[in-house]
């Protein structure tokens, strides 16, 4: 069995969360490493995930902080 | 006010610590700072209305979650905004053959979120709010807010299944917008 690299691109979610069968597993692995393109694309994928985590919180603008913070005062008063 | 293991947790608490995530929530799944306000000022209100009823400070951050999600939905279908146009298909970068139809090519290595810089957080930023509401809500909360796929699924009434497809092509998507910030930046 072989595998299209829009096949591969199908099922990287799964390659990546781990519930990928082995046997596909395996085939996706041979692939990996016969194409380049597909080896970027999925390092780019995984890539794509790990700078998204944990992105940052801003935080609040000024003027809405203050604004927020006259409301919670006003509506919880000590 | 309620008492937890970390000690009383005040209305001034519940501000300092949780408005941005609730904020910053809101914002990226409703991609405009005016709505996102009306959403945390509303979660917050209702939280420190609530707050002798909590019993535990453990409880709060699942809580919030919640509630802002449900708000922000809210919030969405009050605007009735459906002003999507077409979004490019990642899938249709290939050839009828199941080739990549253009050139794949690799990204400068990237550091720790933490370490990225202002620029890098901006295209990402850019990236999730660019993405399709119904692709967006379940980046939001799988990859950036880390949740569990059946928490996500519960939040948004969905199936685990249709959830997975959503974040998978919301991470096509996202990989698609950063490869286009990223593969300018290579030499």
């Amino acid at each position: 069995m072989t595998l299209t690299c829009r096949k591969v691109t199908e099922i990287l979610i799964d390659y990546v969360d781990g519930t990928l069968p082995d046997e596909e597993r395996s085939i996706l692995e041979r692939h990996l490493c016969g194409c380049v393109p597909c080896a970027i694309y999925m390092h780019t994928y995984h890539e794509t995930i790990r700078i998204t985590h944990s992105l940052p919180d801003e935080p609040l603008p000024d003027e809405f902080a203050c604004r927020l913070k006259s409301m919670i005062d006003r509506a919880c008063p000590e | 006010m309620a008492e937890t293991a970390i000690g009383v947790l005040t209305p001034e608490r519940v501000f300092r610590e949780h408005a941005p995530r609730v904020y910053n929530l809101a914002k990226r799944m409703l991609g405009n700072d005016a709505d996102a306000e009306d959403v945390t000022q509303d979660v917050l209100l209702q939280v420190v209305r609530k707050l002798d009823t909590f019993r535990g400070e453990a409880a709060l951050p699942t809580w919030l979650h919640r509630v802002t999600v449900n708000a922000a939905l809210a919030s969405r279908r009050k605007r009735a905004r459906r002003d999507e146009g077409r979004v490019n298909e990642p899938l249709d970068g290939f050839t009828d053959d199941g080739h990549h139809a253009g050139h794949v090519r690799p990204w400068p290595r990237l550091p720790d979120t933490l370490a990225l810089d202002r620029e890098q957080k901006q295209q990402i930023e850019k990236g999730i709010a660019a993405l399709p509401e119904v692709y967006r809500d379940v980046f939001v909360l799988a990859d950036v807010e880390q949740l569990p796929n059946s928490e996500i699924a519960e939040m948004l009434d969905l199936s685990v299944p249709a959830v997975k497809s959503r974040l998978h092509r919301a991470r096509l998507l996202m990989r698609d917008a950063l490869s286009r910030h990223f593969e300018e930046r290579l030499p």
